[in-house]
């Protein structure tokens, strides 16, 4: 019996090729998504769940700054003093690329991750060679990642080779571990001790004069003892808050288990999610399943008069309600089982797009696990059965006289119904073609935007830590840039527009507003290289080189200045503030311009030759820089970018964004428009007699398409209506991000509407024509 | 076998009650032949589907097997339909994508009979009807004729008492419709009940009784 009805869903879906292959199209893709997303999903939520003891590991967090950032003292002081602390641990990652140079030969890694003998212990990691109770033997030394390993070292064995870092910080190899798994949002190519105070990578100087002021912020785990009560432990040691002082007043625990997606703090450098994309993602998968199940009953709904007879003549020979309702149950059923196929089938076909789309790497294999593919069949089943059962209802209840005796009335009382599943796809069309414009029109803000200064043709090249006997090489290497005609400016400086990692207390006197300020140092090409005027004051001169600096006008405004008269930056050995600059971008547009402190002074930690070339010499001046530092510099890495490319990476998750929804737009509007498309095919069908009298009595195609267009018109009308303030409601939201935004005019709300309108004319045009040229008398001779 | 008594069919629209069928009774017997005539609109059609318990009537009472029909509900009516009542139309009404094995075996799923005793009743109908080697064919393949031949094998294949027919010929021409109408008298003759409504005055004498029916009401009944 089963058989028999499984033979009759087969043959219905032969018969009707047109609409089984529109709606399995419908659902693969959508499946297809959703199993995307399912796999980012998973991905993103396994983070840092490989550690052994991840349940029990915390971050110390400093409340009141809201910073994963605090003194590296204070590990011992609480560890010390709270027997509920099991273990503790010291991280800081820098994810700037690291200068490295085995031998003779340079390299650049990725990042770099300072961290004590315990971090061994308190995260699941493992060696490759090398012992694990004390990895790091003193201060020099580092630890490689396998793949680090080879890359410096090809099939050596590294083990108790040196290397320096940044050039003057030398380094002997102790052990090799392998290389953190793609899911750790700690993870770095090169681990080094963060006792040695050259990897106390950062440092924050509260007055230079005042040694008591200084800290070396890092990031502290805790793994606490088994059942250890977190909020109970927190509330003992902010009870006590002077043990902590003066590194915090008050201090939080962020779980490791939420590090990667709900950490909000500043001065994390772990790797970092988007809670909010997942949730996203989570959305649109849910919609585009939605709509494409909203596509199947459409396109079935438009089969109604050929699936009302079916179901009449079944009663008439003995088919009960169960019956009829089994047989759309199985038939949804099969359709969804085949689209799960296809689905999966795209998803591994289109994996390596889906892996540059999500920006991470994807484990197919997850899809093959016996529990996941047991609870997405339930969930595919689940897809079929509420799809198949809404046209069991419609359909199961069809009156075989009526039906059979030839005077079918299409009941027009599910119309509503209809029109209210097209009206819900184009309301999300619109949404989405709105949001896909706005964050396309976004990034073109911000990448077009003034910078301040001119990104254009200036290259920034990333300067290592030169060696004292190779300081004679690296002043030539600029003299031979100076000289060429193809280069207009050379500036040497520490620190650069879009990297600033120099922050220091302003200590300015008669002003309460003192803070810490980013300190950009530089030598006196700087203004002219990047094209920053002077706006108020003068410009440095070679005399005034160590002894004064300039700020932005965001400076100037922050601290109430009237005008420059004995003012004085009273830090780092102190600077005259003798001129004000107009603001310029020196992070991305995520943020609003803010004081910035520009110092003229010689400094042997510069970090970048910045060259301006001249103009239409782009070409030739990148040749001989490459040229010329190959012949005085080889022994170094050469990096370089170019400052308008490097800006415009800074988008790089938004630009991921747009694509991403602007794919989801696409296939939105792809089930949209064949959901509406069936619709046009019943709804010329059910007015075929009606066209044909019409134009026995005169009526021109062009009249019969308007009548026939008109319902849709209405459709999706009422679409843009509802859409229009959902859509600026979530645009609103995804702008508030920005310190930079475009403006959500109304032209792009008119755009949005008129595309949808557009797609949906053309396709239910389509079949419009091909109603309204159709020979009245075909319609008209059965009556 | 079917008792009507007093029945009414009829819609309500906001002023108005327009009746189909005004007060009929009418008495078959088994193994009856009757003919129902009738101009358009006459009610043919509706007093069929409401013998075939496809349509309810507005008043009245109906008695299949002395079975109170106005009463039953609705899996009773399927009962009926799976094992005591057969149809054939005009418009033939086979199911397009199934074969002519298919169409004539769907009937008996319903039914729930086993499969190998669905075998031997199916193979007997196409070799009845001589249409084994059609037996693939699908109904788009067929002529009208073989299309209502499948159709009868259908209806019957489940052994009713009673086989109701609407206007079984009318979408045939002539030669067909006798060979179909010299079926219907065969199975006639071994023990089917059968109500036919036709235009076709021809064909109206196959049956041995004719009921003319005009605006809703009975105006003949005539053994012939």
């Amino acid at each position: 019996m089963f058989k028999y009805y499984l033979k009759v869903a087969f043959r219905n879906l032969q018969s009707n090729k047109k609409f089984f292959v529109i709606s399995i199209a419908g659902f693969a893709f959508a499946i297809s998504v959703c199993l995307s997303i399912f796999l980012f999903l998973a991905k993103e939520f396994s983070y840092d769940s490989y550690h052994k003891d991840n349940g029990q590991i915390v971050r110390l967090i400093n409340v009141k700054e809201n910073s994963s950032l605090l003194d590296y003292r204070a590990k011992d002081i609480l560890l010390r003093n709270y027997p509920e602390f099991e273990d503790a641990c010291l991280v800081q990652r820098v994810d700037h690329p690291i200068a490295v140079k085995v031998g003779e030969k340079g390299f650049y890694l990725d990042d770099i991750l300072s961290v004590d003998n315990r971090f061994f212990e308190i995260f699941s990691v493992s060696f490759e060679t090398g012992t694990q109770t004390r990895p790091f033997d003193n201060i020099n030394s580092a630890i490689l990642t396998e793949s680090t390993a080879r890359t410096l070292f090809g099939t050596e064995n590294p083990l108790g080779k040196d290397l320096m870092i940044w050039g003057n910080v030398p380094v002997t190899i102790t052990g090799i571990i392998k290389d953190f798994p793609d899911n750790s949002s700690i993870s770095a190519g090169i681990l080094v001790n963060a006792e040695n105070e050259k990897f106390k990578f950062t440092q924050w100087i509260g007055d230079s004069r005042d040694l008591n002021t200084y800290q070396w912020p890092f990031q502290i785990y805790f793994k606490l003892n088994k059942n250890v009560n977190p909020d109970q432990l927190l509330a003992k040691i902010n009870g006590r808050n002077e043990l902590l002082k003066p590194y915090s007043e008050k201090i939080g625990f962020l779980k490791l288990n939420d590090i990667y997606l709900h950490d909000h703090t500043t001065g994390s450098t772990t790797k970092q999610g988007n809670a909010g994309l997942l949730k996203i993602l989570t959305g649109i998968a849910f919609i585009i399943l939605i709509l494409s199940v909203i596509n199947y009953i459409n396109l079935t709904v438009a089969q109604q008069y050929k699936r009302n007879k079916d179901a009449g003549v079944k009663k008439t020979i003995g088919a009960d309600r169960i019956d009829i309702i089994f047989h759309f149950l199985l038939e949804s059923v099969v359709v969804t089982l085949i689209a799960f196929i296809l689905g999966f089938f795209i998803v591994w076909l289109l994996l390596p797009f889906y892996q540059t789309l999500f920006n991470t790497h994807l484990d197919f294999n997850l899809l093959l696990r016996f529990h996941w593919l047991l609870i997405l069949a339930g969930t595919i089943l689940g897809v079929g059965l509420i799809s198949g059962s809404g046209l069991a209802i419609v359909f199961s209840g069809v009156s075989p006289a009526r039906v059979i005796t030839g005077s079918v009335i299409l009941p027009g009382k599910k119309k509503y119904l209809r029109n209210a599943l097209i009206v819900f796809q184009f309301t999300i069309s619109v949404i989405l073609i709105f949001c896909v414009i706005i964050v396309l029109r976004q990034i073109q803000f911000v990448k077009h935007k003034d910078a301040g200064f001119k990104k254009e043709q200036l290259l920034k090249v990333d300067l290592p830590e030169i060696q004292p006997n190779d300081v004679q090489k690296s002043l030539a290497f600029l003299g031979e840039l100076r000289k060429s005609p193809f280069i207009k400016n050379v500036s040497v400086t520490s620190g650069v527009p879009g990297e600033i990692r120099i922050s220091m207390g302003s200590n300015m006197e008669n002003t309460n507003k003192n803070m810490s300020v980013p300190c950009l140092l530089a030598d006196t090409a700087f203004l002219e290289t990047f094209g920053i005027k002077v706006i108020k004051g003068r410009n440095p001169g070679h005399g005034d080189f160590g002894k004064v600096c300039l700020i932005n006008e965001a400076a100037y405004k922050h601290f109430d200045f009237e005008n420059l008269e004995n003012k004085r930056f009273n830090n780092f050995g102190g600077f005259d503030i003798i001129g004000v600059v107009n603001d310029f971008q020196f992070t991305s547009f995520h943020e609003s311009i803010g004081p910035l402190c520009i110092m003229f002074t010689p400094r042997q930690w510069n970090t970048a030759v910045n060259i301006r070339f001249s103009d239409n010499s782009t070409g030739p001046g990148l040749n001989l820089v490459r040229k010329t530092w190959d012949e005085l510099l080889s022994a170094y890495p050469l990096r370089y970018q170019f400052y308008d490319d490097w800006f415009a990476s800074m988008y790089g998750p938004e630009e991921r964004f747009a694509k991403t929804i602007g794919l989801f737009a696409l296939l939105a509007i792809v089930i949209s428009c064949m959901g509406i498309f069936g619709l046009a095919i019943f709804s010329s069908e059910r007015k075929s007699k009606e066209i044909g009298i019409r134009k026995v009595n005169g009526a021109r195609i062009t009249e019969i398409m308007v009548m026939l267009n008109s319902d849709f018109v209405k459709l999706v009308v009422i679409a843009f209506v509802i859409a229009t303030p959902i859509a600026w409601y979530i645009m609103h939201k995804w702008l508030a991000d920005f310190a930079y935004k475009t403006e959500l005019s109304w032209w792009i709300f008119a755009v949005s509407g008129l595309l949808a309108m557009a797609i949906a004319l053309l396709t239910v045009s389509w079949q419009s024509w091909r109603a309204a040229t159709r020979n009245p008398v075909e319609a008209l001779r059965y009556e | 076998m079917i008792s009507l008594r007093h029945i009414y069919k009829y819609y309500d629209s906001k002023f108005q009650r327009t009746f189909v069928l005004k007060d009929i009774d009418l008495e078959i017997s088994e193994g009856e032949f009757v003919t129902i005539m009738g101009p358009s609109g006459a009610g043919k059609s509706t007093l069929l589907n409401i013998v075939g318990m496809l349509d309810e009537p507005s008043e009245g009472e109906y008695y299949f097997l002395d079975q109170p029909v106005h009463k039953i509900n609705e899996k009773k009516k399927v009962e009926f339909h799976r094992n005591y009542v057969g149809f054939i139309f005009q418009a033939f009404h086979l199911i397009d994508e199934l074969t002519v094995y298919e169409n004539i075996e769907t009937p008996l799923v319903y039914k729930g009979m086993k499969v190998s005793l669905r075998k031997s009743v199916v193979a007997d109908m196409l070799d009845r009807f001589n249409m084994v080697a059609k037996k693939d064919l699908f109904p788009a393949q067929l002529s009208g004729g073989q299309q209502q031949l499948v159709a009868i094998a259908r209806a019957i294949a489940g052994k009713p008492k009673l086989l109701l027919a609407d206007e079984p010929t009318g979408n045939l021409h002539s030669d067909q419709g006798k060979q179909i109408m010299e079926l219907l008298k065969n199975l006639n003759n071994e023990g089917i009940t059968i109500i036919q409504v036709t235009h076709n005055e021809e064909f109206a004498k196959y049956g041995k009784r004719i009921i003319r029916l005009a605006d809703g009401m009975t105006s003949s009944d005539k053994t012939t």
